[in-house]
């Protein structure tokens, strides 16, 4: 072979090398907008965004473009943008940003409609204005079903004329991002409020219905009258209807607040086998103490005769299936003592604000497949505790209940222990799920759930969350297939024990935004395992218990020295296989760890955790499993 | 100065530090003939060639070399050694080629009797072929002048005998010749002169019959044994010597 | 001579050399375990962007290409004149620059190729990678730009030449093979730990201030080569709020180690 060739042939290829010098790699800043719905999206609720769809309101965007994330991420609310921009960790994951647009109003005659929510009534001429040329009405009276609105402006004067017509003001960019920087709040604290909000609402709300067990008793069956229906007819209303022991054939609706009052077991309602048994329609109702059968075969109505409206077709098809005891706007009613045997639905409660159904259990099917829901709540926020539900289709289902509190119950073998649809801000706490397909699993594109406490074991996924903004916290999840599962966005995974699952954790978000740290992740078979997306960080400040690992911890702050890589094949064996960390030492792995925690968000999946825990975080809850790794 | 036709070596000396291994030598070697260097071993008769090779510039004296040719000088190492991943055509063509004229490496091949293994590498070739590529390499570009340390050492008698041949063609061809050797069977052969080298110093020079001719010995070998001034048997070094110069 | 004939003759060289590297097996061995470290590299990193595998190499291709460069140069001219062919070729018309800067050449044009091979590959795999696209969801341009990679390609291909000429350097220099490995050991370690090592030491020393850091990289090919790679390839995307240094600065440190190596090659090939 000719050295010639050999030459000039290098020269080529540095030649063709040599280009790089001549274009610029410095990102192009004049990005173009890209349709909405083609941005991995963050901000409102799954629920808001449909609600404002469904009736024409105007929810501001943005879209971010990230210096070092190649996907466009697409905001609902301005002010959920200039969070995510101020937020820690934001710029670490994903760089600057590149060019920040948002939703300019300025052609778009925006209005206020009844509710003062924000309407666009010429859309069709919304466009993208960058933000740095933006200008923002704020503390104006326009709101979105989120909360306020913060709408963006191209002109100054549309701005101007805006704010003084809804009573805001305007503002820039920059003093935009500075408002959300001093009213960022820590996520812990945000967690404590919903917890201790809602814990305070469902304690009222337990202790007010409390009195409806109280209420004196007017009309005793067999006594005063000769059987339920004529007793409720007779009773006054605020009283209570006593039902001693004896089977009742019941199939009726009660309009008036009373309390429906057994001795037991040994009182039991008995349906005719079709629809439902007991319907209650009066706030304050009650029905305690006595037992429930014979309820109708059907957990869902046909929807051969509804419309398209997604919320409708939901509403019929969940909220009209056969149950044993249906609640329809009573709010602050009452099930305690109540032991339900169902081929359907247990109990439905449905518009009904404070209704409390506690101390009671649901029998459903076998085969999840022929049951249905042991309680169906809708459209209300309701507190369910220390039920007991045994079999059917899933023990808890919410449809649209924002700020529900599911807690002390125990759910076992069905589908769902508790399913959250297009709920928001609930609170599942201390409930303990054995033999379901997933203990927890919070559907659609929700905010601000938080799952605290509870003690799942033996399912095929222990929890799961979807939506943003949400909780994961104190949770026992051991021995199932996968132990917890996020989809959620800006969640946060803390004090967890997650130990003896076939999966311990599986992120599958295609944006890393969540904060996983202080958790206990061991004895999985997988540990973890990132479906898609760049490598997550797994640590603020301090990182996860992955087990004894391998390592110093020199400065004695309980972390140890060198970052961690779950994922990887070597380090994800450490504690399995013999002779991995003594690999894992060499100098060859170490240059590929030391190259892998620069600019993450340009990298193909994987997890570190920059902070290992040298200690668990709940040591005892870990040696009470007798892990074998305490 | 006169121009130079042939080779002349005028008052040459050489040292490496204190030890003087040649000590004004003078001789010269006209073009068409053959000159050979004779002399017990470590006498200088290497550092002598190199001298006149333009290998080690004299400490002192002049060396003039014929100015005919594209190549001044070819030299013939006494320990001739090649790229041993390179066949034997490979070898002179490039030597050819730093000659920089289209050079005829089969030829050069075939008066060395190496033209049947033109393809074998260099480092499957036995001494004797590998002197043999040596000397064909010295003769590559027609050099004025040709400076050969021992060409017919290591050789099987045959090759031996047909390499002093060639060399007497190379100097019937007008190069001048310079040729090393302890061969003095090959010396009364193709010598038109000897130059006997003793202790770095010139101890005799003629042809050889003149120098039989002085000593009155049968043979070369006698006339040397006369010639020089130690013990037979004993490796000629300089009185002062710490080592000598082979 | 003219500078023609030069310039022939040093092909003539530089296609000696280019062979003889074709035909050595060690040279061989040697490329091919480099290939599959760096590959294996980009493989084992999962590097998925020109920007991360810009960062993924520059430490590993700083450590290796010198290694390679030494073994590609070290012994081009000392085995010539260790065989005793050197003192054969010196009786040719030929002058030290010819011969030195063909040697140069022709081990460059082998080494370079073996040099470039795997980061081309590299790109090809980030490039081809079934990277985890999403195509509903609309991605934009990030920092990552070819450009980068190509630059620090160039920049790799540029040190490659600084670390064969010192190499070649060395070949020169050295007059038998113990005192050629002993001064490719003191140079390799030199390269890579020994001149940034002197460096902290004088730093936390207080023998230098930090800021006397900076003309003193110069004197390390290395610390030039990276701060050029920092500078002009990678960019404040990484270096962020700290400087890397003056390219112009790093690019004379560079050519300096050129020049003088060259030099002393071709003054040291021989004595006239």
């Amino acid at each position: 072979m000719d050295v010639k060739y050999a030459l000039v042939a290098l020269l080529a290829v540095l030649a063709v090398m040599a280009t790089g010098f001549t274009v610029s790699p410095d990102v192009d800043r004049s990005v173009q907008p890209v349709p909405f719905d083609e941005t991995l999206r963050l901000g409102l609720s799954g629920v808001d965004v449909l609600q404002a769809e469904d009736a024409g309101y105007s929810i501001p965007q943005a879209q971010v473009f990230y210096t070092q994330y190649q996907y466009v991420v697409g905001y609902y609310g301005v002010d959920a943008a200039a969070d995510h921009l101020a937020a820690r960790g934001t710029a670490r994951q994903f760089g600057r940003p590149i060019e920040v647009l948002v939703t300019d109003y300025t052609g778009a005659k925006p209005t206020l409609a009844a509710g003062d929510y924000l309407v666009a009534n010429s859309s069709i001429n919304i466009s993208w204005v960058p933000a740095r040329q933006a200008h923002f009405v704020v503390e104006s009276r326009a709101r979105t079903p989120g909360g306020p609105a913060v709408v963006p402006f191209s002109s100054p004067d549309a701005a101007r004329s805006f704010a003084d017509e809804y009573d805001g003001r305007v503002v820039e960019w920059n003093e935009l991002l500075a408002r959300t920087d001093t009213q960022r709040t820590d996520p812990g604290e945000q967690r404590d409020t919903i917890v201790n909000n809602r814990s305070a609402w469902a304690d009222e709300s337990v202790r007010r219905t409390a009195t409806l067990a109280d209420r004196p008793v007017s009309v005793v069956v067999g006594e005063d009258a000769p059987n339920l229906s004529t007793a409720i007819e007779r009773a006054e209303p605020n009283t209570t209807v006593r039902l001693p022991p004896g089977t009742y054939d019941v199939n009726l609706t009660v309009d008036k607040p009373v309390t429906i009052t057994g001795a037991g077991n040994e009182t039991h309602l008995r349906g005719p086998g079709t629809g439902t048994v007991l319907e209650m329609r009066a706030s304050g109702s009650a029905v305690t103490d006595l037992r429930v059968s014979g309820v109708g075969p059907n957990g869902t109505r046909s929807l051969a005769e509804v419309g398209d409206d997604w919320d409708e077709r939901i509403r019929v098809a969940y909220g009209r299936g056969d149950s044993a005891i249906r609640f329809e706007n009573a709010s602050g009613s009452l099930v305690s003592g109540v032991h339900v045997d169902t081929p359907a639905t247990g109990l439905i409660v449905h518009n009904s604000s404070g209704t409390v159904v506690r101390d009671s259990t649901v029998r459903g099917s076998e085969e999840w497949v022929e049951g249905f829901m042991g309680v169906v709540a809708m459209y209300d926020p309701i507190v369910v505790q220390n039920i007991s539900v045994q079999g059917g289709r899933d023990g808890v289902y919410t449809h649209r209940t924002p700020g529900i509190v599911v807690r002390d119950n125990r759910m076992v073998d069905m589908r769902y222990g508790v399913h959250e649809m297009y709920t928001s801000g609930s609170v599942v706490a201390n409930n303990t799920m054995r033999g379901t397909n997933a203990g927890v699993i919070v559907m659609t594109r929700p905010r601000g759930n938080v799952l605290l406490g509870n003690d799942v074991r033996r399912n095929d996924i222990g929890l799961s969350m979807s939506g943003s903004a949400s909780y994961i916290a104190d949770n026992v999840v051991v021995d199932n297939g996968i132990g917890i599962t996020f989809g959620a966005d800006r969640s946060v995974i803390t004090g967890n024990v997650v130990a003896g699952n076939d999966l311990g954790l599986r992120a599958s978000t295609l944006l890393p935004s969540n904060e996983v740290a202080r958790n206990d992740i061991v004895d999985n078979e997988v540990q973890v395992q990132p479906l898609r997306g760049p490598i997550r960080l797994w640590t603020e400040d301090r990182g996860n218990y992955w087990g004894p690992l391998p390592g110093r911890d020199a400065d004695g702050d309980g972390t140890l020295d060198a970052a961690y890589y779950p994922t990887d094949d070597i380090e994800g064996a450490l504690l399995n296989a013999s002779g991995t960390v003594t690999l894992r030492e060499s100098p060859a792995v170490g240059m590929i760890r030391n190259v892998q925690s620069a600019v993450p968000g340009l990298r193909e999946s994987g997890i570190v955790d920059t902070a290992t825990l040298a200690q668990p975080v709940n040591p005892e809850q870990l040696s009470k499993l007798n892990a074998t790794h305490p | 100065m006169t121009e130079t036709v042939g080779l002349s070596v005028e008052a040459v000396t050489v040292s490496f530090g204190d030890l003087t291994v040649i000590e004004d030598v003078t001789f010269g070697v006209d073009p068409g003939t053959v000159t050979c260097l004779i002399g017990p071993n470590g006498s200088g008769k290497t550092t002598m060639l190199r001298a006149v090779a333009g290998l080690l510039v004299p400490d002192s004296g002049s060396v003039d070399r014929p100015s005919t040719g594209t190549r001044p000088v070819g030299y013939l190492a006494q320990a001739p050694a090649f790229r041993p991943q390179f066949t034997v055509r490979e070898t002179l063509s490039f030597y050819g080629d730093l000659v920089g004229e289209s050079v005829d490496t089969e030829s050069a091949m075939d008066r060395v009797g190496l033209s049947g293994v033109p393809d074998r590498r260099v480092e499957a070739l036995s001494g004797g072929m590998t002197r043999l590529l040596g000397i064909a390499q010295a003769t590559i570009g027609d050099p004025g002048l040709l400076v050969l340390d021992e060409p017919s050492s290591g050789l099987d008698p045959m090759m031996s005998h047909h390499i002093t041949e060639t060399i007497s063609e190379l100097a019937d061809d007008g190069a001048a010749v310079i040729v090393a050797t302890h061969d003095l069977g090959a010396v009364s052969r193709i010598a038109d002169d000897t130059v006997l080298i003793d202790r770095g110093q010139i101890a005799a020079t003629g042809a050889p019959d003149e120098l039989l001719a002085e000593t009155g010995a049968a043979d070369l070998e006698d006339a040397m044994s006369a010639l020089v001034s130690h013990e037979s048997g004993e490796v000629a070094t300089r009185v002062d010597g710490t080592g000598g110069s082979a | 001579m003219t500078v023609r004939e030069a310039g022939r003759t040093a092909l003539v060289f530089a296609q000696r050399e280019f062979r003889t590297l074709l035909r050595t097996r060690t040279i061989a061995v040697l490329a091919a375990g480099y290939f599959l470290v760096i590959v294996g590299l980009v493989v084992a990193a999962g590097t998925g962007g020109y920007l991360p595998l810009t960062l993924d190499l520059l430490r590993p291709v700083e450590v290796l290409v010198p290694v390679l460069a030494f073994a590609f140069g070290y012994r081009a001219i000392f085995a010539d004149a260790q065989r005793g062919e050197l003192e054969t070729i010196r009786t040719y018309p030929v002058s030290r620059t010819a011969f030195v800067g063909g040697v140069y050449l022709g081990r460059l044009a082998g080494f370079l190729w073996v040099v470039l091979a795997p980061l081309l590959v590299g790109a090809v795999l980030v490039a081809t990678s079934p990277s985890e696209q999403v195509t509903v969801i609309s991605a934009h341009e990030t920092v990552d730009s070819p450009a980068i990679y190509l630059r620090f390609v160039t920049l790799t291909a540029v040190f490659g030449l600084v670390t064969l000429a010192i190499a070649t350097a060395v070949s020169a220099v050295a007059r038998s093979t113990r005192e050629a490995l002993a001064l490719v050991t003191v140079l390799f370690i030199a390269l890579v730990v020994g001149f940034d090592a002197t460096i902290v030491a004088a730093l936390s020393g207080g023998i230098i201030s930090a800021g006397q850091v900076e003309p003193l990289l110069i004197f390390s090919p290395n610390s030039a080569f990276r701060g050029l790679v920092l500078s002009v390839a990678v960019g404040d995307v990484y270096t962020r709020g700290a400087m890397a240094g003056s390219p112009l600065a790093y690019s004379i440190g560079l050519a300096s180690w050129f020049v003088v190596s060259l030099a002393a090659a071709m003054r040291t090939a021989w004595r006239t």
